[in-house]
């Protein structure tokens, strides 16, 4: 159970969806505080968050495949004191999360355990905090 | 509080800045950029000086249009100057091994 205000509520899962676009980067960022904030992380551990997910979109967005209306998903999964999200998207053939650059790198300094998974033309990129971990 | 917004205004000094606010990232970056080439190319002498106090949120497109700046500054004979850095900076200038890149700021 949570308990980060007046009444207890289950774990849960919260998906969201939006267009392909960085227009929509910005929401996903304020979705994603608000489920650090609801799993009653530190408000550093939320600020993490948002630049993890920010930094996945940059790596997802460049591979999606606009042949389709693309969009990019968000799952979350919050109970108390941990956040996992999970931002996917269906992407080009054969396209892979580029792992060389400052968006990885970044990436990776905020959550060494992001884990990539691609499977039939889905790249899902996904990231955890939980509130007793240390300041990175 | 906008999203994003670059406007020259002049300090208490008198020298001119570029006062940054709201969010530096992947749909605001490229203005950023658009922003500092009108200060560049308005005749402006003297280094291009950037106030972040007011920036939200910083991340790696940012970064690299914060670069992007530099580079053309270096090319036109000049500089970038940081002035103010909000924490947000601070921590992804710190995250992307910059902090030291851009002249130290004043706050």
């Amino acid at each position: 159970m949570v308990s980060a205000g007046s009444t207890s509520w289950p774990a849960s899962r919260t998906s969201l969806q939006v267009p392909a676009h960085p227009d929509f980067v910005a929401p996903i960022r304020a979705m994603t505080r608000a489920m650090a904030v609801l799993a009653d992380v530190s408000l550093e551990d939320a600020e993490d968050l948002q630049m993890a997910v920010d930094e996945a979109a940059i790596l997802l967005l460049p591979l999606v495949d606009d042949s389709v209306a693309a969009t990019l998903t968000v799952d979350f999964e919050v109970e108390a004191g941990v956040v996992c999200l999970c931002l996917a998207a269906d992407c080009r053939p054969g396209a892979s999360v580029d792992r060389s650059g400052l968006p990885w790198a970044m990436l990776s300094a905020l959550d060494p355990e992001v884990a990539v998974q691609s499977r039939d033309g889905r790249v899902a990129i996904e990231i955890s905090r939980r509130r007793e971990d240390p300041l990175r | 509080m906008p999203l994003f917004a670059a406007t020259r205004e002049t300090d208490l000094e008198g020298q001119d800045v570029l006062v940054v606010t709201g969010d530096v990232d992947l749909a605001t970056a490229h203005e950023l950029v658009t922003a500092a080439e009108a200060w560049t190319s308005s005749g402006l002498k003297g280094p291009v000086r950037l106030d972040l106090t007011k920036v939200t949120f910083l991340d790696s497109t940012g970064i690299s249009a914060l670069l992007e700046i530099r580079r053309a500054a270096v090319g036109a004979g000049t500089d970038v100057i940081v002035v103010g850095r909000s924490p947000i900076v601070h921590r992804v200038f710190s995250l992307a091994g910059i902090a030291d890149l851009f002249a130290p700021d004043d706050v």
